[in-house]
């Protein structure tokens, strides 16, 4: 899950106090969830590290004026989505995003003991399965609400989908979900 | 799609988000009551919520580190850090301008954090070994140079923009560094750990010994001088060759891999130059620019390094000609005229960028 109360904190700092150590903390601390946001949209991890770099060279260069926002990750990732269009438009003249494969997702128990398990070893590598053969666009709404925490409403937002159609596919990602362990019963 | 099936997972999605109301609650029971078989799929779905964490695979943390490191290059280059600022990098890099304002108080804290390390690492057994080593990184920008001491006592000169890294494992088998860039070497004696020397195009294993090796990234070559000692040089390209160096011997490699197989490696004579015996090669360690018979076009490689400017050479002639002396205190405004003294050529030099040029 997110640390959204330390990207706030960091973010302040860096707005406020020209912060250098705490930028180069949010540098890494938004590292993998964001950039493969961006790898989504655009496809290739190379494009998505020089956008992340962009994304940060813009958030220095003006962090006098960005604003002081409660919710600064929704706010750069904003900023991401629309660095992530830009180079779409310009690269290949595309109008619309497209969803390319995301990295693998891992689940995993954490129940601390075996004992407190209440789900085998074999269920959660069916239920893992299940996630990562999820179509592109699915998956990402997934991880988007289950890993990264998202709203509904922040997810379509980001996306430019409605509400509706995250909620739809969010839906269809807990059905495959739950069909991928139904065996059990009949054994 | 309305049927119960659909509206179930609807309010099962509203449960996980915590957005049900109560009256969808009691439908929601009503729905598991009436339908057993969705009860496996509620539970399912709650523990992977509940229970259970997602992660994404990890980017490896290399990559991550070069990708700040490159950034907070770019944010320089772009004059976007503040004066003075020196170019920060993960680990315990940044710290190392610290580290020597606090050597003093340096050997009690050590021991202290050994005592404290030797602890824990009684208690969490191997916890401590798996753990991910970062590498420290001295960088110096162009125009500046820096001398800093390894964890072993030997005495590093870097030149102007190279860039120096060792693990936290340095003096654990052996002394490994990483250069890009170039350094002067002073190695402390230690038989049992040998000193690795790794760069682009070669290897250098040490003993204790003075070495002066210059490995630029982007350089036509590479090169290693011996001061004193016994070196023992491995290029990457040609694994199997091994290269003894002695005092005062200069082994040049070039970077194209592609140049004619007798011009791709040399090993000459260094100079002496005057009477106290100065070497071209290491002078700079004394803050002075020594070239002797060096094509223009190459010194002008080191000069953009030396004074922070960028230099271009138009023409063949000036290209290839000959240059020998020695740059100590002078301003490169002072160094370029100097330059077009010697080969008859004319300058220009505006903010930092500089062109030579015949008429």
């Amino acid at each position: 899950m997110y640390n959204l109360q330390g990207v706030k904190e960091l973010y302040d700092r860096i707005c406020l106090k020209s912060d250098l150590d705490a930028y180069r903390q949010l540098f890494q601390l938004m590292e993998n969830p964001l950039i493969a946001f961006i790898r989504a949209l655009v496809g290739a991890e190379e494009v998505a590290e020089e956008l992340y770099s962009d994304l940060f060279v813009k958030i220095w260069a003006r962090r006098h004026a960005l604003p002081l926002t409660a919710h600064p990750r929704n706010y750069i990732y904003t900023m991401a989505r629309n660095l992530a269009l830009d180079h779409l438009k310009k690269e290949r003249h595309l109008q619309s995003i497209e969803f390319n494969e995301i990295n693998t997702l891992l689940v995993q128990d954490q129940a601390p003991t075996p004992e407190e398990q209440v789900i085998s070893k074999e269920m959660v590598r069916k239920i893992e399965g299940a996630i990562n053969v999820l179509p592109a666009r699915c998956r990402l709404i997934f991880k988007m609400v289950k890993e990264d925490g998202f709203k509904h409403k922040e997810v379509a937002a980001l996306l430019g989908i409605s509400v509706n159609t995250v909620e739809v596919q969010m839906s269809i990602a807990l059905k495959k979900v739950a069909a991928s362990v139904k065996f059990k019963t009949l054994v | 799609m309305n049927g119960p099936e659909s509206i179930f997972y609807k309010l099962l999605l509203k449960k996980i988000s915590g957005t049900l109301t109560e009256e969808e609650k009691w439908l929601l029971a009503d729905l598991l009551k009436a339908y057993p078989a969705f009860s496996e799929a509620y539970e399912t779905v709650q523990w992977l919520w509940n229970e259970a964490e997602v992660t994404s695979l990890e980017r490896p943390r290399e990559q991550s580190n070069k990708l700040l490191e490159q950034h907070l290059q770019r944010l320089q280059d772009e004059g976007l850090l503040p004066e003075g600022e020196e170019v920060p990098v993960p680990g315990t890099a940044g710290r190392v301008k610290k580290r020597r304002y606090y050597l003093l108080g340096a050997g009690m804290l050590l021991t202290i954090c050994l005592a404290a390390w030797w602890l824990l690492q009684r208690q969490t057994g191997e916890i401590f070994i798996q753990e991910e080593r970062y590498p420290n990184m001295v960088m110096t920008r162009p125009g500046s140079r820096t001398k800093l001491i390894l964890p072993d006592g030997s005495t590093v000169w870097l030149n102007a923009s190279s860039k120096l890294t060792y693990g936290d494992d340095f003096l654990e088998k052996e002394r490994r560094v990483q250069l890009d860039g170039e350094a002067f070497f002073d190695v402390v004696k230690n038989e049992g750990k040998p000193f690795i020397i790794n760069t682009a195009i070669m290897d250098v294993k040490v003993l204790g010994t003075s070495l002066n090796v210059r490995a630029y990234a982007g350089d036509k070559k590479a090169e290693a001088v011996l001061v004193k000692g016994k070196i023992d040089i491995q290029v990457k390209r040609r694994p199997q060759e091994h290269y003894l160096l002695s005092a005062y011997e200069k082994l040049s490699v070039a970077a194209d891999p592609d140049i004619h197989p007798k011009k791709q490696l040399t090993i000459s004579n260094v100079e002496v130059v005057g009477k106290d015996s100065v070497i071209a090669e290491t002078a700079w360690v004394d803050n002075e620019l020594v070239f002797t018979g060096e094509p223009l076009g190459e010194l002008a490689g080191r000069m953009e390094r030396w004074f922070d400017l960028r230099i271009k050479v138009r023409g063949e002639r000036l290209q290839h000609f000959k240059m020998t002396g020695a740059f100590k205190d002078e301003s490169p405004e002072e160094a370029l005229k100097a330059i077009s003294l010697i080969t008859g050529c004319r300058y220009q030099l505006k903010d930092h960028a500089a062109v030579l040029y015949d008429e």
